[in-house]
């Protein structure tokens, strides 16, 4: 039964990792670049995986013959000539990839070596081995063209700068047209339940990292007492959030998040004040009260 | 022609075989309870000495060397006196090297529990012990090279070839490797700082695998394949190619296990082309293997040793697919860090390492006997749990490996990590690693069975310490002509020689630039050495294993670079990292970027007990780091140690180091002390603080200057 359960996992986190798959791709196919774009290096990938999977096939059908061979052991005499008077394609294919001789033929290539009673043959290179050393030493020289030579590719430091400038296009694209009429010191709080969701939201999955879930406060300070060590206020929880604090783990959320949702989590933030969480950590700064409401 | 008559000596492949079965199932069973405490972490019980961070390289070095090791010496000494027709150079030295080779290993599984380690993978040992090993492997040369030249057989047969690659190659490896400067009986620094450092254990770490994991099983493949199956080796061409090719490509491969960190581009390019250009010279092996087979497969359907052997020669085959697969950039992205690679290692030791020692062990036991196998039915028991064991091991790691990996790397549509807290990705993947150890726990009581079985075969038969033997001496004589490789064969010096230049030419061409020439490591200006506590803190990080689940490299992905809240990791940053500390596994989050993200409080809580502050957290809890005391009196020979190895600590500062190390310690032990902590500033946690929190923070005093 625990194995059962566990196989249920185990193909749910497959799955996850399908459509996570999926996730990427559609992400990738968005960014662009010049010289080969992220699409092409998708392809490739793509290609690659493909590959890879012929190649695990390949090997999964060679594991079956071994089973096969095993579970011959099983079979009456009868069954077994039946089974092998005919060659089965997968072994004339074997032969011919090969460059088999056949087995009656050995004695012509036996060579005069003895080494504790281990004699050796006088085979052919398989020349499908033989083709895929070329293709390999082929793809090596080709590859130092490309990347060092020519430098057609990119190297992974510019491939890093390509894709922060994708994501950055993504998020210009995203944030144009927003109407933002207010700055760091004129902001007020939403009441809006939408836009305060949007900020609890974004609250649970990235601040709660660092200040629980609750508010509570984890390896950053607790949120939800009257003590702040960077003001209380609207506008400096705004600004706490817009430029982070130097010298410690809290970052600027500038450059990821626009202004209205920045409004939303810093609007959300206040609307933890007095809830007194349990295990919440103990004061902090300097006791803030609103001079006006 | 006069017959020589001499002995065999089998009562010392005797002695490696039953060490071999010891320590394969003492290695096995650490390896066990590792792999439980990464889904039960109490499973050390609290004490230092089990950590996960201890014990996993217990277990590494374990299977490496005392496992696989005796293995690879019994198989040698056993087949190498029969294919030269001879007894062994020296008995006096073949005893030297079996009980210095345990004592090592005891020393071993003495001083790594006690945390006494370089933190270099599978070069932990410290610097005494390295100097034993450096002693024993060229007492184990001479007495091979010395029985090869007192041989009787004119020719030496392709297994000699892949045992002379062997012994040349693991000297040269493990010399240029451990260089390090001691600082004290059991504590050394690498000679080698950051970048360098770590391209050298690469190479090293890397060309383990090629020449300890491989070349000697290759060697063994060749003598007892073709024995138990009574079949004529199936190309002697193909064993000359691939032997040349396999020896002169692998050494060339070792930066692919560092793809996409600070290691400069055309290296890493290096490393994946000849990754890639290794497929066919493995394969050779494979495949001379396999069809070695033609004719005797009805033999494989009944023969124990052959079954586990064919097996063995496949697992061989699917690993060294992998392996240059792995080493194509796109896909290492994905794969590096993550238990993916766990699983590639586990295919090759289990499969092929594993399966050809139980083959070899199946087939030697009842001719050193001389009796029959006890008992076909229990080997075949073996062989399917075996499998089976492989199986259910390999296949959740690889789901664990692709799953965390693609948790981390995904980005929602706003632009955000999807999972941005890494324990996420930990829990998602913890039913896997229970999966994986009732893998382990099947292949283990396959082998339990195969103890027994032994005993039983042994009981019933008589061992035959000395085997007699007659073949004519070889007669001194001019022999002219021949297949050009025939004559490189009855030239062991030359031989050996030119094996010599095949390995030593990649890793020259990779480490003489890497070394000399500064465009490589470009500096920048912020960095500086580490401070006297801040020593004493990575000596703690060292001492606890903590790299062995914590990288600190920040690759150049915006899906790192976000998660970890900094900029990818920069060849300069390493300049004074003696050892370099990137780490191979993700267990738990990169560090590279962790000092000032979280406050002092913070990591004396969570280091106290992880889960107060990550709940669900994996990581022990490190309670002595709270009551032991650092050793200030040991400042001063840190400082000149790695004075002597480059780092520009002034003439003299040894002698004042403990008053800045006073201050720094005070400073934190004051900060905790706001938050109603008191510890003392001797206290090992408050080193360990330091340390945590000056990496990766020079860079942050952003002023890079090419220099």
């Amino acid at each position: 039964m625990n194995i059962i359960r566990k196989f249920k996992h185990k193909t749910s986190a497959l799955m996850v990792a399908i459509l996570m798959l999926l996730g990427t791709k559609t992400y990738a196919q968005s960014a662009t670049g010049s010289g080969i774009s992220q699409e092409t290096m998708l392809y490739i990938t793509f290609g690659l995986v493909f590959v890879v999977s012929l190649l695990v096939l390949l090997v999964a059908i060679y594991v079956l013959q071994l089973l096969k061979t095993f579970i011959r052991k099983e079979m009456s005499a009868e069954q077994l000539a039946k089974y092998e008077a005919e060659p089965s394609w997968f072994a004339k294919l074997w032969a011919s990839w090969n460059d088999l001789k056949p087995l009656e033929e050995e004695e012509d290539i036996l060579l005069d070596h003895d080494y504790d009673g281990i004699k050796e043959l006088d085979n052919h290179l398989p020349p499908w081995w033989k083709g895929l050393f070329y293709v390999t030493i082929v793809y090596a020289v080709v590859y130092l063209l490309i990347f060092h030579v020519f430098e057609t590719a990119p190297l992974q430091e510019e491939r890093y700068e390509r894709e922060i400038a994708a994501a950055d296009a993504l998020k210009a694209s995203q944030e144009a047209g927003l109407v933002v009429d207010f700055d760091e010191n004129t902001v007020t709080a939403t009441t809006d339940a939408v836009e305060l969701a949007d900020g609890q939201k974004f609250f649970e999955t990235q601040c709660a990292l660092c200040h629980k879930a609750d508010g509570g406060g984890l390896a950053g300070p607790n949120l939800t007492d009257k003590y702040w060590k960077n003001g209380g206020s609207m506008s400096d929880i705004y600004k706490v959030i817009k430029n982070g604090v130097p010298n410690t783990a809290m970052i600027s959320w500038e450059s990821q998040l626009n202004p209205l949702r920045m409004r939303n989590v810093a609007s959300y933030v206040m609307t933890l004040q007095g809830t007194n969480p349990p295990g919440a950590l103990p004061p902090d700064g300097e006791l803030y009260e609103p001079e006006n409401e | 022609m006069q017959l020589e008559q001499f002995k065999y000596d089998n009562k010392i492949v005797k002695y490696f075989a039953i060490a071999t079965v010891i320590f394969g199932v003492v290695g096995m069973l650490v390896g066990l309870i590792i792999a439980t405490q990464l889904f039960l972490p109490q499973l050390n019980f609290g004490i230092q000495y089990t950590t996960f961070g201890r014990l996993r390289p217990l277990h590494t070095n374990a299977v490496i060397f005392a496992f696989v090791g005796n293995a690879m010496f019994a198989g040698v000494y056993y087949s190498m006196q029969r294919l030269l027709k001879t007894r062994m150079f020296s008995d006096k030295l073949s005893w030297i090297h079996f009980w210095g080779w345990q004592l090592i290993i005891v020393a071993a599984a003495i001083t790594l529990p006690l945390g006494l380690t370089t933190s270099k993978e599978y070069a932990e040992l410290e610097w005494p012990i390295d100097i034993a090993i450096t002693l024993i492997w060229v007492v184990f040369g001479i007495n091979m090279i010395g029985t090869i030249l007192k041989r009787r057989e004119r020719h030496m047969y392709v297994a000699i070839w892949f045992y002379i690659a062997t012994f040349v190659t693991v000297a040269v490896l493990h010399v240029v490797n451990s260089f390090e400067i001691p600082v004290t009986l059991f504590k050394s620094y690498s000679w080698y700082a950051g970048v360098q450092d770590a391209l050298v254990q690469w190479w090293y770490g890397h060309n383990a695998v090629a020449f300890f994991l491989t070349t000697p099983f290759l060697g063994l493949m060749y003598y007892y394949l073709p024995k138990a199956a009574n079949r004529p080796v199936y190309s002697y061409k193909l064993s000359i190619i691939h032997f040349w090719s396999l020896i002169f490509i692998y050494i060339w491969a070792g930066p692919h296990h560092l793809l996409y960190t600070s290691l400069p581009d055309w290296a890493q390019s290096l490393g994946t082309v000849f990754s890639i250009m290794l497929i066919a010279p493995s394969w050779g092996g494979m495949l001379n293997g396999l069809l070695t087979l033609r004719g005797a497969w009805d033999r494989v359907r009944e023969d124990p040793v052959l079954k586990f052997m064919v097996v063995a020669v496949t697992a061989y085959g699917m690993s060294t697919l992998e392996g240059p697969l792995l080493s194509i950039k796109s896909i290492n992205a994905i794969a590096h860090f993550t238990d993916w690679i766990i699983a590639h290692v586990h295919v090759g030791g289990l499969g092929w390492n594993g399966f050809m020692i139980f083959g070899v062990l199946y087939w030697l036991v009842p001719k050193m006997w001389g009796t029959k196998l006890f008992s076909t039915k229990l080997a075949n028991t073996h062989f399917w749990l075996g499998t089976l064991g492989i199986i259910v091991y390999a296949l959740p790691m690889y789901t664990a490996g692709v799953v965390q990996s693609l948790m981390w790397k995904n980005f929602n549509a706003e632009g955000f990590l999807e999972y941005p807290n890494f324990l996420e990705t930990v829990t998602q993947i913890v039913p896997m690693y229970m999966m994986r150890a009732i893998g382990g726990l099947l292949y283990f009581s396959g082998v339990i069975i195969m103890v027994v079985n032994l005993m039983k075969t042994a009981k019933q038969g008589k061992f035959i310490p000395d085997e007699a033997a007659e073949a004519p001496a070889l007669e001194k004589k001019k022999i002219v002509g021949g297949h050009w490789h025939s004559v490189l064969e009855r030239k062991p010096v030359i031989f050996t020689s030119l094996t010599l230049v095949a390995i030593l030419i990649g890793g020259v061409i990779e480490m003489v630039p890497t070394f000399l020439i500064k465009s490589n490591i470009p500096t920048i200006a912020s960095v500086q050495p580490y401070t006297p506590l801040e020593l004493h803190g990575r000596d703690i990080y060292i001492r606890e294993g903590c790299n062995n689940c914590h990288s600190q490299m920040v690759r150049p992905f915006r899906s790192e670079t976000v998660r970890y809240k900094g900029e990818y990791s920069k060849a300069g940053e390493f300049v004074y990292d003696h050892p370099f500390l990137w780490g191979s596994k993700r267990t738990g989050p990169d560090l590279h970027r962790v000092g000032g993200a979280y406050n002092n409080v913070w990591h004396f809580n969570h280091m106290l007990d992880p889960t107060s502050t990550s709940p669900g957290s994996i990581m022990p809890p490190y309670p002595w780091l709270y009551r032991q005391q650092i050793d200030a009196t040991k400042t001063a020979g840190k400082i000149k140690a790695l004075r002597t190895v480059g780092v520009p600590y002034e003439e003299g500062y040894e002698d004042v180091a403990n008053a800045d190390l006073k201050e720094q310690a005070m400073a934190i032990k004051n900060d905790l002390k706001e938050s109603d902590i008191d510890i003392p500033e001797t206290a090992e946690i408050v080193a360990l603080i330091a340390y945590l929190q000056r990496l990766g923070t020079d860079i942050k005093a952003e002023s890079t200057a090419n220099k």
